[in-house]
C-alpha cells in the first residue's frame, strides 16, 4: 500500500497519527415495534445489550484513564450506574408486560420518558442528563439491533473524516476520541473551526472530494501546519512523525507551565491575555492555560438550549456557578447575541433573508425585552455587586443602540432601587466594536461606553461583504487583516487620549503574527479561545 | 416504616453526583427507599427517578424506609444529605 497525499487548508493547528473514521450524516435510530411471543428470551436480548453498553462504557473510561482528572472519569461511573438503574429496568419490565411489545421499543419508551421528565425541571444541568439519558438508551438499542453507527463505537483516538460537519455533529463526537478532523467543505472562520481550535484539535479544510473514497479505518497522518492529510504513510514517515509528535508534546507542556504566570516581553512590556468561554468546561480551561481574565463570555447558553425563557433567577444562578469557578478576575460578559438563524426552544423566531444583518442580538433583546433582556440584566446587575463583571453590548451600530441600551441598564437599577430598596451600582458598559460604523468613528463612540471590544470576525465579514459561514469566501478573512488593524489602531489612539480601553476578541487576537503589534498600539486585552492562550504567552515572552 | 424530612443543601440540589451517591447508598440496604418532594415520589436506589424530582438546593425532602434494615437506611442516608454528601 503506497501513501497517499491530500491538500487543504489548516483552520486549527497540529500534528496527530491516527486510524481515519469516516462520518455520515447519522442514520435515525430505527427501532421496529411489535407484540412478541417468548417476552422472557426477547428481555434477555435487551440485558445482553445493556451488559454490552456497560463495557463499552468501561473501555471508554479505560482510554481516558491517563488523560482525565478523577473528578471527570466520575461521568464514566455515572452512566454505568444509569445503565443499570433499577427504575429503567422495572418499568421497561412493566410496559412489556401491559402491552406485550419487544423489549428495544419499551425500553426506548421508559428512557425517553425520563429524558423528558429531566428536561421539563429546566435545569441546565439535569438538561445536560436527559441528553446522557438519550445517548445511552441510544446506545444499547443499536447495539441490540445491530444498527450502530460508526461515531458511536470509538473507544479510541481517530481522525475524523467527513463532506461537512455541523457544529451540532461536532459537540455529540466524544471530544476524547477526536484526534483531528478533515472536512472537504468547511469554512476558516465558521463555528466547527472556532470550537476546533477552542478544543485544540487539529482541522483541515476544502481537501478535495476524492478523500471520501478512502477506506474507514485506515492509518493516517494529519498535519495541519504542513496542509496535508497522508493516508497510509510509510514506515519512515510513521517515524518521523512520532518523533515530532512527541518533540511537541514536550514542548506543550513546557509552554503550558509557563503560561501560568503573566508573560512579559524581554523589555518587561505586556497585555492582559484572557479567555473567550461559553461554557463551565471552558472557564475550567481558561483557568488552567493561565488566563488572566474572561474576556468574552458567550451567554447564548442561557437562551439556545432552554425550553423556556430563564427567570432573573435562572441567569443568576446559572452565571454564579461559572463566575465563582474562576472568581478573583475581571469576567467581560456579553448580552444575548444570536440571530433568527439558531432556533430558539420557547419562541418562534421570524425567518428572515440576512439572518446576520437582521434582527439579532440586542434588536431581537429589546424587542422581546420583558422575557429575554430583562431577566438578563438584571441577574447581571446583581451579581456585579460579589463579582468583578463588565457588560459588553454586541451589535452595536449606531449611537443611539448604544444610547438605548444604557438607558434600559439604568433603568433597571433605579428599579432596584425603587422597589427592592437595593442600592446596586453601575458596572462598567462596552460596546462590540463589530460593525464599520463604529469601527470608523470612534469620535461619535467614544463617550457613550467605558470600554470597546473588537468583535475582528463579525468586523471583517461585514467590512468585506463576505458571509463568515461560506467556506468559499474565506481568503476574504486574511484579506481583511490589515484594514482590521488599521481600524484598531485609529480606534486604540482616541481610546487612549481619554483614558478608555480597546480589547479584542474575535480570531486575531490569537494570530501572533499581530501580538507585537497590539503592543504597540496600547490594546489592553486579547481575548481568545483558551487552548490558544499558552500559545500566545509563549510567543510574548519571546518578543523585545 | 419510618421517615425524616431533611433541607437539601448542596449548593445545586439532586443533581448527576448527589443523586448517583444517594443511589448508591440507597442501594447497599435490603429496605425499600422512598424520597417525596412536593407532590413527587421517587425510589431513592434510581438515580434516574431522583434526579427527575428536580430538587433544587435548600429544598425540603422526606425520606422513607421500609424494610429490615430501615433504621440503618434512613440514618445512614440522612447523614449523607445533611453532610453535603461529603461523609461517604
Amino acid at each position: 500500500m503506497s501513501d497517499l497525499e491530500f491538500h487543504g487548508r489548516s483552520a486549527s493547528s497540529g500534528l496527530v497519527m491516527a486510524p481515519v473514521r469516516k462520518i455520515y450524516p447519522a442514520k435515525p435510530l430505527d427501532i421496529p415495534e411489535h407484540v412478541v411471543s417468548d417476552v422472557e428470551a426477547d428481555f434477555t436480548r435487551l440485558e445482553e445489550s445493556i451488559y454490552q453498553a456497560r463495557l463499552r462504557v468501561e473501555s471508554w473510561k479505560d482510554s481516558m484513564g491517563i488523560r482525565l482528572e478523577e473528578s471527570e472519569l466520575a461521568l464514566y461511573d455515572a452512566y454505568d450506574q444509569m445503565l443499570q438503574d433499577p427504575e429503567l429496568i422495572n418499568q421497561t419490565q412493566d410496559f412489556i408486560r401491559e402491552t406485550k411489545k419487544n423489549s428495544f421499543f419499551a425500553f426506548q419508551k421508559v428512557s425517553e420518558h425520563y429524558a423528558l421528565s429531566l428536561l421539563a425541571l429546566d435545569d441546565p444541568y439535569l438538561s445536560a442528563r436527559a441528553d446522557d439519558v438519550r445517548m445511552l438508551a441510544e446506545l444499547v438499542i443499536r447495539i441490540g439491533l445491530g444498527q450502530e453507527h460508526s461515531t458511536e463505537d470509538w473507544n479510541e483516538q481517530a481522525i475524523l473524516l467527513a463532506h461537512h460537519l455541523s457544529t451540532q455533529q461536532l459537540s455529540t463526537i466524544k471530544q476524547e476520541n477526536l484526534a483531528g478532523i478533515v472536512l472537504v467543505e468547511g469554512g476558516l472562520n465558521d463555528h466547527t473551526a472556532i470550537l476546533a481550535k477552542a478544543m485544540g484539535i487539529p482541522l483541515l479544510i476544502g481537501v478535495d472530494d476524492d478523500v471520501m473514497k478512502i477506506t474507514d479505518g485506515s492509518f493516517s497522518i494529519l498535519d495541519s501546519d504542513g496542509n496535508r492529510f497522508i493516508i497510509n504513510p510509510s514506515k519512515e514517515l510513521v517515524q518521523v512523525t512520532g518523533a515530532q509528535i512527541k518533540e511537541k508534546r514536550i514542548h506543550w507542556e513546557v509552554v503550558k507551565s509557563q503560561a501560568k504566570a503573566k508573560a512579559y516581553t524581554k523589555s518587561g512590556r505586556t497585555l492582559s491575555i484572557e479567555a473567550n468561554v461559553g461554557s463551565l468546561l471552558e472557564v475550567e480551561q481558561a483557568k488552567e492555560n493561565g488566563a488572566e481574565g474572561i474576556g468574552l463570555f458567550r451567554t447564548e447558553l442561557a437562551f439556545l438550549q432552554q425550553q423556556k425563557p430563564l427567570s432573573e433567577e435562572d441567569h443568576y444562578t446559572l452565571y454564579e456557578s461559572m463566575l465563582s469557578s474562576f472568581s478573583g478576575v475581571v469576567h467581560t460578559i456579553r448580552l444575548l447575541d444570536f440571530g433568527s438563524d439558531k432556533p430558539l426552544g420557547f419562541m418562534e423566531l421570524p425567518k428572515e433573508e440576512n439572518p446576520a444583518m437582521g434582527i439579532r442580538a440586542l434588536r431581537l433583546g429589546i424587542r422581546n425585552y420583558e422575557s429575554l433582556l430583562k431577566p438578563q440584566i438584571r441577574a447581571l446587575l446583581r451579581l456585579s455587586q460579589h463579582y468583578s463583571i463588565r457588560i459588553l453590548c454586541p451589535m452595536i451600530a449606531s449611537t443611539n443602540d448604544c444610547i438605548e441600551i444604557k438607558q434600559l441598564i439604568k433603568k433597571e437599577l433605579e428599579d432596584f432601587h425603587n422597589h427592592d430598596h437595593l442600592e446596586l451600582e453601575m458596572p462598567p458598559v462596552g460596546i462590540m466594536v463589530e460593525i464599520p460604523n463604529v469601527a470608523l468613528r470612534p469620535l461619535e463612540f467614544i463617550d457613550l461606553a467605558d470600554f470597546f471590544s473588537f468583535g475582528t470576525n463579525d468586523l471583517a465579514q461585514f467590512l468585506m461583504a463576505a458571509d463568515r459561514l461560506n467556506g468559499q469566501l474565506s481568503v476574504y478573512f486574511e484579506d481583511a487583516k490589515p484594514t482590521l488593524i488599521e481600524l484598531i489602531d485609529n480606534f486604540s489612539r482616541v481610546a487612549k487620549s481619554v483614558g478608555k480601553s480597546v480589547s479584542i476578541c474575535g480570531e486575531l487576537a490569537a494570530d501572533t503574527n499581530y501580538t507585537e503589534k497590539f503592543i504597540d498600539m496600547g490594546v489592553s486585552a486579547l481575548s481568545m479561545a483558551p487552548a490558544q492562550i499558552p500559545i500566545v504567552k509563549n510567543h510574548l515572552l519571546g518578543l523585545i | 416504616m419510618i421517615q425524616k424530612t431533611l433541607v437539601l443543601n448542596d449548593p445545586i440540589g439532586f443533581h448527576a453526583r448527589t443523586t448517583s451517591l444517594f443511589a448508591k447508598t440507597a442501594s447497599s440496604f435490603e429496605a425499600e427507599v422512598l424520597v417525596y418532594f412536593n407532590d413527587k415520589k421517587a425510589n431513592g436506589k434510581s438515580m434516574l427517578s431522583l434526579m427527575s424530582l428536580g430538587v433544587k438546593s435548600k429544598q425540603e425532602i422526606r425520606i422513607e424506609t421500609n424494610g429490615v434494615d430501615e433504621a440503618m437506611a434512613l440514618d445512614r442516608l440522612s447523614n449523607l444529605v445533611t453532610s453535603n454528601f461529603n461523609a461517604y
